[in-house]
């Protein structure tokens, strides 16, 4: 095994490289799924907006105002999208 | 781009323009929170009471029954799912309805009561309190069926005008409302300990899902806690799991797990557990916690007895019983 590091090629060098960071994003894409997943909240959903504007205009449906909200502020949190 | 925070529930959804929150019908347009969905319920039905279910409210009347699209969660068993986890834009049908239709509309089907159900009506918030506020006005009672899933505020607010409320405990598990409902389980217990503070009739309504929430240990820790903070009067109905939706690997609740389950709760000190979904079970009756008298007799949404006195008394023992009968 010594011999072998001893004798490794940039190729080799190159390809560990290469698991190493597939290992790191990895690891970075669960830790952030962890971190969401931990969080009460924050959430939104991306939706046909022009379909809704068109139900609204058409009369189906409403674009009354809602009660209990407010404008962001920057504690809130970070507002990721849910699929 | 402005974002706006939704304060209405615990998830605190953060909503950019153009975004929905997670419940889908409450929407950032303009920089302000849009109701999307007020006076336009996609789902009208006259049921009757039992349904909701409510057992101690006004037993044997039809109530006029109503809810838009969209809900604040997503409960892998959901049977109004194709109403629940849709937004407004998605809904085929929509009705033009707004409260003093539905308020008129009630009356004139000799309804006595006006549910907001379905799916879960804190995401209509708006819809539901000038609704609610009308009804008063013409007699009518409210009748909220909920999961429980919102902020304190909001609820203390709805409950000026709601009358009773049947409301769900899916379990006495936060990993199991993090994992079947997307929810969490603290809020809800404050919701039921508002709902009790603000004097609104609420009856307690358990899911048993085979496998999932049907331990006996956990059964008997959420009964004691309903009876501590809540009281032993508080009537707990055990239903019956059918699968449907996300959740078809499982077979229907087992009766006799809903039968212990019942044992169970009543031996830690409820007065009024009852069954759902099992027709012709004698769990869905009420009985007089004192001498076993046959209150009211059911099969089903229908009573097939009533004995009930006028005043809300067992007629053997005379004790009062609990609940909105006149």
């Amino acid at each position: 095994m010594t011999v072998q590091i001893k004798t490794w090629h940039p190729r080799e060098v190159r390809f560990v490289g290469l698991i190493a960071l597939t290992l790191l994003g990895m690891a970075l894409y669960l830790g952030d799924g962890l971190r969401l997943a931990s969080r009460d909240g924050s959430g939104h959903r991306v939706i046909d907006i022009q379909a809704l504007e068109r139900r609204i205009e058409a009369g189906d449906l409403r674009d009354r105002e809602a009660l209990w909200y407010h404008e962001t502020r920057p504690d809130d949190g970070g507002g990721r999208s849910v699929p | 781009m402005s974002s706006v925070t939704c304060e209405l529930c615990p998830r605190g959804c953060v909503i950019p323009e153009g975004a929905a929150g997670d419940c889908r019908i409450r929407v950032n347009l303009g920089g302000k929170l849009r109701a999307t969905t007020y006076g336009r319920p996609s789902a009208i039905h006259i049921d009757p009471m039992e349904k909701k279910p409510l057992y101690h409210f006004h037993p044997g009347a039809q109530i006029f029954s109503l809810a838009t699209a969209g809900c604040n969660l997503h409960c892998l068993n959901c049977q109004n799912w194709q109403l629940s986890q849709r937004g407004g834009e998605e809904m085929e049908e929509t009705y033009r309805a707004e409260p003093a239709d539905i308020v008129a509309a009630a009356i004139e089907e000799r309804c006595k009561a006006i549910a907001y159900t379905y799916s879960d009506p804190i995401v209509f918030y708006e819809y539901v309190y000038d609704t609610s506020v009308l009804a008063r006005e013409r007699g009518l009672t409210n009748v909220f069926v909920t999961a429980a899933y919102i902020n304190r505020e909001p609820l203390r607010r709805l409950c000026r005008v709601i009358d009773a409320t049947n409301a769900d405990l899916k379990a006495f598990d936060d990993g199991f409302y993090r994992r079947v409902n997307g929810a969490t389980l603290k809020p809800v217990l404050d919701a039921l300990v508002t709902f009790r503070e603000e004097g609104v009739w609420m009856e307690v309504t358990n899911l048993v899902i085979p496998t999932l929430n049907d331990d006996l240990a956990m059964i008997r820790r959420m009964s004691r806690w309903i009876v501590s903070e809540l009281g032993a009067n508080t009537p707990l109905h055990f239903s019956r799991f059918q699968p449907q939706y996300r959740m078809r690997n499982l077979p229907p609740t087992p009766a006799d797990t809903l039968r212990r389950a019942r044992t169970e709760a009543l031996d830690a000190g409820l007065r009024y557990v009852y069954i759902g979904n099992v027709l012709g079970d004698a769990g869905s009756s009420t009985y007089c916690p004192r001498d076993k008298t046959l209150l009211i007799g059911r099969s089903g949404f229908t009573i097939t007895d009533y004995n009930l006195t006028a005043d809300g008394r067992c007629p053997t023992c005379h004790d009062k019983i609990p609940g909105v009968w006149s």
